[in-house]
């Protein structure tokens, strides 16, 4: 465990087999998602991220006190999410905790949840899910559940970390990008995310409701998303719409 | 020259990491003084949509996060340096039990005044309206005199 990030288990488990990422990102799409993936298949808390180089942030819910960055589930599949977006600063010692502690919890495959920015949004009725792997098991998942291959681009922000050291350590990632605002809330692009988990892990995750809410959800998350556009820009997430440098 | 000056703190960090630290946490700190204000008004039930300006060579693009809003419903006035938009929500939103506000709060209209970052013309703004995104076009002034070039 990190000295500077712990991951705190209120209810230990001695092994997970899928864990999903979702964090305040581009258009919110991961945390919408994996928030959604959460309440419909009502997975209970079993931990949370602490750390002094986290943002002084605390939630209450229903008069309890909460830690922002929480993770639910049980030993098939647990799933982290965050109720504040993570500040530069924490970025890396967050990923190399996660990372850790996935190895540790024996985790299969990490799944990260995410939007990519997409100019022509606004014109697309089902916004398409993307996937990036680090082994070939991975990427055979993704042509199984017919996900297309991230071909060429960059990627910025926390799952670029937990990409890398996934990497480093052997631990399968699959990285799904469903294409999405880059800094409206997109509830649409989050049931993408969701239908592309169902077909990789044989969930059965209605995303009706999710789509019924999507302006509800749009008015109510305008602030924090505000607040991670501001988070995504001192990251420079913008490079991620740049056109890659062919000649490396 | 940059790369002598390299002193050794505490816990194995860079003296050049934490003058990153502070430069880091002073522009985090000017940011909240100017964008962290509340993107609602519950003395006038109006929620602040979510805005993006961008300028081109010749135009200027504001676009707006409108959920709940009807097209025919919207309320645009535009000027040379500023565009006003006034939207009423299909339904009220409601917040319950949030904060210290005793029982709700109730939002009712989206209100933004947009300041341009140049001039334009009004009288050839377009404007469009897809999936509760609101989108206006808006060309630049542009005046001025020919000149020959030698």
């Amino acid at each position: 465990m990190s000295e500077e990030m712990q991951i705190v288990e209120v209810k230990p488990l001695s092994s997970i087999k899928y864990l999903i990422v979702g964090m305040p990102d581009t258009g919110l799409t991961g945390m919408i998602a994996v928030s959604h993936i959460i309440r419909s298949m009502n997975l209970p808390e079993i931990g949370h991220v602490e750390s002094d180089i986290l943002p002084p942030v605390m939630v209450i819910h229903q008069g309890n006190p909460k830690v922002p960055i929480r993770i639910f589930g049980d030993e098939r599949l647990a799933a982290l999410t965050s109720e504040t977006p993570v500040n530069i600063a924490a970025i890396a010692p967050l990923s190399r905790s996660l990372v850790r502690w996935a190895i540790s919890k024996k985790v299969d495959i990490l799944f990260s949840v995410s939007g990519v920015a997409t100019q022509n949004r606004l014109e697309l009725e089902t916004p398409q899910v993307f996937g990036i792997s680090t082994s070939k098991r991975g990427l055979d998942m993704l042509k199984s559940a017919g996900v297309s291959m991230l071909e060429e681009g960059f990627m910025v922000g926390p799952h670029a970390l937990i990409l890398r050291e996934c990497l480093t350590k052997g631990l399968t990632n699959i990285v799904l990008l469903a294409q999405s605002h880059y800094q409206y809330p997109d509830p649409g692009a989050a049931a993408s995310a969701v239908n592309a988990l169902n077909s990789l892990l044989g969930l059965k995750v209605d995303v009706g409701q999710l789509l019924e809410e999507a302006e509800e959800i749009r008015v109510k998350t305008r602030e924090l998303m505000q607040r991670t556009a501001r988070s995504l820009q001192r990251m420079s997430k913008t490079q991620e719409q740049e056109l890659p440098a062919m000649y490396v | 020259m940059m790369g002598v000056l390299r002193v050794m703190v505490r816990k194995g960090r860079w003296l050049f990491d934490y003058f990153d630290e502070i430069e880091r946490e002073i522009e985090e700190a000017f940011e909240e003084l100017f964008y962290g204000r509340p993107m609602w008004d519950s003395s006038t039930g109006r929620l602040e949509p979510l805005t993006e300006v961008t300028e081109t060579l010749d135009k200027i693009v504001v676009t707006m996060d409108l959920p709940l809003v009807r097209k025919e419903n919207i309320h645009l006035t535009i000027e040379e340096d500023y565009l006003k938009l006034e939207a009423p929500l299909e339904r009220t939103i409601r917040f319950e039990r949030w904060g210290i506000i005793p029982r709700h709060c109730e939002f009712k209209s989206f209100y933004k005044i947009v300041e341009l970052p140049a001039k334009v013309n009004p009288e050839e703004a377009k404007a469009r309206f897809k999936n509760g995104v609101l989108s206006v076009e808006l060309p630049k002034i542009v005046r001025g005199h020919k000149i020959p070039v030698e």
